[in-house]
């Protein structure tokens, strides 16, 4: 029976503790430490987080591009699935993406597009493009928040990711981007059912330390810049 | 489980021994560049530790937090006393939704309590995604590192696995051989009704759960399926949303010396509703398993601060010399010799308090800086005062040879002559000499020192001596 786990199990913990039933006050105690990570921004390498972005990505097996306005975007992106040679694809439809019209483009070039919907469908698709909400620079991070128009398959199972990032989203480190998903919370957004970091193409070393990549998910990930 | 026996035999395990320096010397030399790359090392883990300090000391208030914000964000939250317990939920759940098969993510918590023993036996099948753990299963062994489960297969051993079990050809090159598991788990992924993973932190002001990875299985293990069951510890709880940013990098850099890990998810309750895929249902289940217990103990309560990042593994003289096999239990290294004895019970594992040479190599990297010579000899008190307590004859005699050694060392007159005595006593082994003058084997009770490792011998001229000789052949002090 859970519920008489539970009280067990809270009861052993305040024994334990040596406190009485009902739990003490978290706050009633000394205040728990700051809890900022990690920081890399330096006053010079904030002025370039673009920069900066772009050569984390290089360092863990990510091309990166970057392209400027509507018209260079969509030539850049025709050329990649071209090159690619994929014929279908997956896309979030974000404002940002509907706004620049990559869909309708794509299938103006003759690609099939896959709805998430279909998990065995998307499985066959060639290429999953997304918007990054945030990305990191100082570890070349792509954060991706989930919600009805971003499923979470797009970044996941097709063997190609193509992540669009518009450059002000671009953040120094790890405490700089969860103030900003703090200030979401506060601003009474509800928290989405999951955000992703992806770093990186999917790898795995697990067979005598060889660095293989795409094991589970896209085995290449591609990195577009929108200035 | 038996430590003698196992670390014998896995010392002489040629292809283990290879793997294992091979693992651990890469891990070790990543996370010292990682660490040294890093400004403010030391602090980020005094805050880390600090952090964990007062979320266990409040685990009771937080562990309620998390269970009211997974409930709100849509998820169902399950407790379990034990490992039986934690089994019992999860494949009742599967049960519930008719499942038949079931993907797993890695997770030590779910080896912990044997779930795929139990799901099987429930007659669900469970197949573990993770490459290392995968190969693991298809062998039907245990994984020897937390962070590297299959370190101690060649390739040549996973590739006659592969063909054994999967009728595939054999295949010689890591690449071709990840290729057919991914087509392989991609299947399976597929056909599965739930996904188990663990997690790697409990938030609880926000009720979400986080799972570090490089593959993507456990991306999979928790999109696919329409159930994600997550098993969690219930120290593995962090306080606020933004301790991430602190212990995210603390851990993966900490384990793999890499900057971040490819994957990190981040999931609070399941698919919202208009989301178009994610678990419709979410379900957390809070695992106790002797951990309370360790809570009642303040010189080893901070055991509990530990966040699995294996780094303790890595830089311990002990686990690179006898593997994860030799503890006998699934956590292995330094932090398996303070953790199993504690959760299974400490006549369970009384020698692993032992396997340590109190060096505290594992102390100075653990991002936690869980001091664990102190731990250690805390426990191996424990063990001491039981066996005193139950008695037997080699409690006995232990406890008499340190009288008589306390006699002897603290009455100058009876240490020369002892020294003297067995300088002449050790005579006859003194043939078999080891490396640097010791002495290889000696009768009992002496030879439970000497069937490990050498003992260095008497010299002619004691020390006291010599150094008399030095001062005077320098004229003072040298
Ligand atoms: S004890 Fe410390 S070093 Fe060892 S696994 Fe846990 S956190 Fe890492």
């Amino acid at each position: 029976m859970t519920t008489g786990s539970r009280e067990e199990i809270l009861h052993r913990i305040r024994k334990g503790l040596g406190r009485g039933e009902g739990g003490g006050h978290v706050d009633s105690e000394a205040p728990l430490p700051q809890n900022t990570g990690p920081s890399s921004g330096t006053g010079e390498k904030r002025s370039d987080l673009a920069g900066v972005f772009a050569e984390s990505l290089t360092g863990v097996n990510t091309s990166v591009y970057s392209a400027s306005g509507r018209d260079a975007v969509l030539e850049f992106i025709r050329s990649f699935v071209r090159e690619k040679g994929a014929d279908s694809f997956s896309i979030w439809e974000t404002e940002f993406l509907k706004s620049l019209g990559i869909k309708e483009s794509l299938e103006v070039a003759g690609l099939a597009v896959k709805s998430a919907e279909n998990k065995a469908g998307m499985a066959l698709s060639s290429v999953g493009i997304t918007e990054a909400d945030y990305a990191i620079a100082d570890t070349g991070t792509l954060v991706l928040l989930s919600g009805p128009e971003r499923p979470r398959g797009v970044s996941l199972i097709p063997p190609t990711h193509l992540a669009i990032v518009r450059k002000e989203n671009i953040l120094s480190d790890i405490s700089e981007l969860f103030d900003k998903l703090n200030q979401l919370h506060e601003n009474q957004e509800p928290i989405p059912a999951c955000t992703t970091f992806v770093t990186g193409p999917s790898r795995t070393a697990d067979i005598e330390l060889n660095l293989t990549l795409g094991v589970h998910g896209p085995k290449e990930l591609y990195v577009l810049i929108v200035f | 489980m038996n430590f003698e026996r196992d670390s014998a035999r896995a010392v002489e395990d040629k292809n283990l021994q290879r793997a294992l320096v091979n693992v651990t010397d890469r891990f070790r030399a990543a996370r010292k560049r990682a660490s040294d790359e890093t400004p403010g090392w030391d602090g980020l883990r005094n805050r880390a530790r600090e952090i964990k300090k007062q979320t266990i000391a409040h685990l009771d208030d937080y562990l309620l937090q998390l269970e009211e914000n997974v409930r709100k964000s849509g998820g169902h939250v399950h407790w379990a006393r034990d490992g039986e317990e934690a089994r019992n939920i999860i494949i009742d759940i599967a049960r519930r939704n008719g499942v038949k098969s079931v993907v797993k993510s890695k997770s030590m918590a779910t080896e912990e309590i044997e779930l795929n023993l139990g799901l099987e036996a429930a007659g669900i099948r469970a197949v573990e995604t993770d490459l290392g753990e995968y190969i693991i299963q298809l062998a039907g062994e245990h994984p020897s590192h937390i962070i590297a489960p299959a370190i101690h297969k060649t390739r040549h051993d996973i590739s006659e696995l592969f063909a054994e079990k999967l009728g595939v050809p054999y295949l010689s090159e890591p690449q071709e051989l990840t290729k057919v598991a991914r087509e392989r788990l991609r299947d399976e992924f597929l056909g599965a009704g739930m996904g188990v993973s663990g997690a790697n932190f409990g938030v609880a002001e926000t009720g979400t759960i986080v799972i570090v990875e490089n593959e993507g299985n456990a991306r999979l293990t928790t999109t696919v399926p329409r159930i994600h069951v997550a098993l969690m510890g219930i120290e593995k709880l962090l306080p606020r949303f933004g301790d991430l940013s602190l212990f995210l990098p603390l851990l993966v850099r900490s384990a793999t010396g890499q900057k971040t890990s490819t994957y990190i998810s981040l999931i609070t309750g399941p698919r919202r509703g208009a989301d178009k895929d994610g678990p419709e249902e979410f379900h957390l289940v809070l695992l106790d398993n002797g951990r309370s217990g360790i809570l009642a103990n303040p010189e080893t309560r901070e055991s509990l601060y530990c966040i699995r990042c294996g780094a303790c593994l890595n830089n311990c003289p002990v686990y690179r010399k006898v593997g994860g096999h030799s503890y006998g239990w699934v956590y292995s290294g330094p932090i398996g010799a303070i953790i199993n004895p504690q959760l299974m019970g400490i006549d369970e594992a009384p020698e692993l308090p032992f396997a340590s040479s109190l060096c505290g190599a594992c102390r100075d990297v653990c991002p936690v800086k869980i001091d664990f010579p102190k731990v250690l000899l805390e426990l191996r008190s424990e063990v001491v005062t039981r066996k005193e307590k139950t008695g037997g004859a080699s409690a006995l005699l232990e406890s008499l040879s340190f009288k008589f050694w306390r006699a002897v060392v603290t009455h100058r007159k009876i240490y020369e002559l002892a020294l003297r005595f067995s300088y002449y006593a050790q005579r006859p082994w003194k043939t078999r000499k080891a490396r640097g003058g010791g002495l290889r084997s000696l009768p009992y009770p002496f030879s439970r020192w000497t069937d490990e490792r050498d003992f260095p011998a008497v010299s002619e001229t004691p020390f006291r001596e010599r150094w008399k000789k030095m001062k005077r052949r320098d004229g003072g002090a040298p």
